[in-house]
């Protein structure tokens, strides 16, 4: 980077800060070894210990650990670790990943539902705090219990959703950008670095002064890169106080909570208290969904609202309302409700069991990695 | 436990679990005591006016990474502050020489301050809890800004040009601060009325429209000011500007500058009076008011993109996307909301607390709320 070396060394340490960051979560979250137990749905939260242990983002921590490495390493060439081919190939295989999971993840959102037009804006969901943009709708962080559903009443496909994200991030586009402005910084990078080496007779230019050192190509590209990541940040610094609500639960009551705050877009949600006698999973909610401003669509109570109550525990009673006659009201007994009510079928109670490790930090780390990638960006640019 | 059991305890999960209302507390304990203990935890998705206010959050977090720049780091940014007193009274560019020659002196520290403090900006108006510390920030950062960095926005001496920023585009982030103030800071807590549009909301109505009118006129005036009606003023405006951008950046603007040449004054009418419409359009009736708006941003994008080549943040040294996207999220906060925004999360809430209220005192069913809720909100 060009401009001050000592601004260079401060972005080097965020980068790396990061890094380390990422690397603690992957090993304390243990994501990188339970992981096929995780995407099975059989590894309860008393396993994991919930308090102690939560569910990490397996491929958005190991891409933030490559992204910090290689950042440092174009900010300060001294902590330059792999050739710039080979940082190319690993970035290049994570976006595909990421490419790839957009797209199932978009698939299983239409197959699932009406995701899209229930929650317009995708952001569907600040649970996992990895971005807006795709599947929407359910909070992973917290869980199944009620977010998810109060946000994706009648999906059918929500809780094999939440099941096969198992320990990967629940929102893959923002990685996606990011894996994509990481080839196109290494792009250009080793464009002007073999510019001012040749215009400086062999020399080889480090990372700094490549700024100055050449035009970049697609300069265009460049700037709706820095856009996206400026959008994203604000976009994470919005939902800090969502984070805030996962770090604190504790009990499932208390998980139910974080996740009717951070998923979906429920706005209020009402939850019997769980100071009650034994048979702890019984409760009455009352969820209604959707109502952000002028979004129509997300509107399930005016116009075209729904209400739902669900009462879980020896007996279970869900009852829908739809529209403003109230079209309809289902009332199920504990058999029958198994697959909504909360903590009745395994995907959703193992999701709402663990909440994301660390969330708040790990948001705060996604914005200092943004804003560091953004720099580096307008550098380049 | 019993479900009947379980519906005498509803309550509401944003408030603290221990401070949340038991089912047999009055409903005036509950306004009292659960308010103070609302923790910024909660979070509801973000409505018209927060959308607006991320993205000012936005614009100035991208300020904050432009300034990161090395070229901001030399000399040559105060001498680009200094160049800005030229033409100014003294009164106004006695204090920009005098700042501008400390940026100059130490052109590492301020500007490392400068990025930071923008960045900090961008960041506070995201986050929820410094909202109104950022946005008030942001307020004065402009106007000081606007004077020491931009020289008013050469309006003082006949230099600005809404092709060229005018009225200086750091200054709208002030307006665009106070237009998108977290409305309902001085209304009724039980005041669920919506405002008209978002910018009414911590004005009123009145106050701005007039500020619309007044933005929205000035531009209009600029128009057609001695600079800017010259046969070529506008030509050498836009042709200038395609040194050091891409080639199809370069291409839209002497395309553009060749249409102007030497039809100067008839376009600055056109667009004066294009813009005068634009000012008065606001009075209107609500469709007529969104057929000003889109006009607005109409207008606004294409002088961003042709006029200011979008703030030139493809050649280097740009501090800012200049007044193109700033002016499009002005006309944003004027549309008018229509009645299907009826539904506000405010109404929703109140409608559905009080018929968990009656839950907790009366022990109503689960699904006998559900149906209230439902009929409530139909009405």
């Amino acid at each position: 980077m060009s401009g001050p070396t000592w601004l260079a060394d401060v972005f080097a340490a965020i980068v790396i800060g990061v890094a380390l960051f990422s690397a603690a979560r992957l090993i304390v979250s243990r994501g990188w070894l339970e992981h096929g137990r995780l995407v099975q749905g059989r590894l309860g939260y008393g396993r994991l210990g919930h308090g102690r242990y939560g569910r990490g983002e397996l491929d958005a921590d190991v891409v933030h650990v490559l992204m910090g490495i290689a950042m440092a390493g174009m900010f300060v060439p001294g902590l330059a670790t792999l050739p710039a081919p080979a940082w190319e190939a690993v970035f290049a295989v994570g976006t595909a990943w990421f490419a790839w999971r957009t797209v199932r993840g978009r698939r299983l959102s239409l197959v699932g539902g009406s995701a899209t037009a229930e929650e317009p804006g995708s952001s569907g969901g600040a649970g996992s705090f990895c971005g807006p943009g795709s599947s929407g709708g359910v909070g992973s962080s917290g869980g199944l219990g009620s977010a998810g559903q109060a946000g994706a009443v009648g999906k059918p496909g929500l809780g094999r959703r939440l099941a096969a994200s198992g320990g990967y991030c629940r929102y893959p586009l923002p990685h996606l950008i990011d894996t994509v402005a990481m080839l196109y910084m290494l792009w250009v990078v080793s464009d002007i670095r073999s510019a001012t080496a040749s215009a400086s007779g062999g020399m080889g230019g480090g990372a700094a002064g490549m700024g100055g050192a050449g035009v970049a190509r697609l300069p265009f590209l460049g700037l709706i890169l820095v856009l996206c990541i400026c959008g994203y940040i604000v976009w994470l610094g919005d939902r800090l106080p969502a984070a805030a609500a996962v770090t604190t639960g504790g009990d499932s009551h208390d998980r139910d909570r974080s996740a009717a705050v951070t998923g979906g877009q429920s706005v209020t949600i009402m939850e019997a208290a769980p100071a009650t006698p034994a048979g702890g999973a019984c409760g009455a909610r009352v969820a209604v969904a959707g109502v952000t401003g002028v979004n129509a669509a997300q509107a399930r109570v005016a116009g075209a609202g729904v209400a739902q109550a669900r009462v879980a525990g020896t007996c279970a009673a869900q009852a829908r309302l739809a529209g403003a006659s109230a079209a309809g009201s289902e009332v199920a007994g504990a058999s029958a409700a198994g697959s909504e009510v909360a903590g009745a079928s395994a995907a959703g109670s193992e999701a709402a069991g663990r909440s994301l490790l660390a969330p708040r930090t790990a948001m705060c780390c996604k914005i200092a990695m943004g804003v560091a990638m953004g720099v580096m960006l307008i550098d380049l640019v | 436990m019993s479900s009947e059991g379980a519906a005498t305890h509803i309550r509401w999960l944003q408030r603290d679990r221990d401070g949340g209302a038991q089912g047999d507390r009055a409903r005036g304990d509950r306004a009292r005591g659960d308010r103070a203990r609302d923790r910024p935890a909660t979070w509801e998705a973000p409505d018209v006016r927060r959308w607006l206010q991320l993205g000012l959050a936005a614009i100035w977090l991208l300020d904050g990474v432009l300034q990161y720049q090395p070229f901001m780091f030399t000399r040559a940014f105060g001498q680009m502050l200094a160049a800005s007193a030229a033409g100014n009274p003294a009164v106004i560019a006695d204090p920009i020489t005098w700042a501008a020659g400390i940026v100059q002196h130490n052109p590492t520290t301020t500007n490392a301050a400068f990025a930071t403090i923008q960045l900090a900006l961008g960041l506070g108006i995201a986050w929820r809890r410094t909202l109104r510390v950022a946005l008030a920030a942001s307020i004065v950062w402009s106007v000081a800004v606007w004077w020491l960095g931009e020289g008013l926005g050469g309006v003082l001496f006949g230099g600005a040009s809404p092709l060229s920023g005018a009225p200086g585009a750091v200054i709208l982030y002030a307006l665009l601060a106070v237009l998108l103030w977290p409305a309902g800071a001085g209304r009724p807590a039980n005041d669920a009325r919506p405002p008209r549009f978002v910018a009414a909301g911590p004005l009123g109505v009145s106050a701005a429209r007039v500020l619309w009118l007044v933005l929205w006129g000035s531009l209009a005036y600029f128009c057609v000011t001695a600079v800017n009606r010259t046969g070529q003023g506008l030509h050498d405006a836009v042709a200038g500007m395609a040194a050091d951008e891409p080639g199809w950046m370069a291409s839209i603007n002497r395309g553009a500058a060749s249409v102007l040449a030497h039809r100067g004054l008839p376009v600055s009418i056109v667009l004066a009076v294009v813009l005068a419409v634009i000012a008065i359009g606001i009075f209107l009736s609500a469709p007529a008011a969104r057929v000003t708006i889109v006009l607005a941003v109409v207008v606004s994008a294409l002088i961003w993109i042709v006029a200011q080549d979008l703030g030139e943040l493809l050649a280097r040294g740009a501090t800012d996307p200049n007044s193109g996207p700033l002016l499009i999220l002005v006309a944003l906060a004027y549309w008018p909301l229509g009645s299907q925004r009826a539904g506000p999360a405010a109404v929703q809430t109140a409608v559905v607390q009080a018929a968990a209220d009656e839950a907790a005192v009366g022990q109503v069913a689960v699904d006998q709320v559900a149906m209230e809720v439902a009929g409530r909100t139909a009405r």
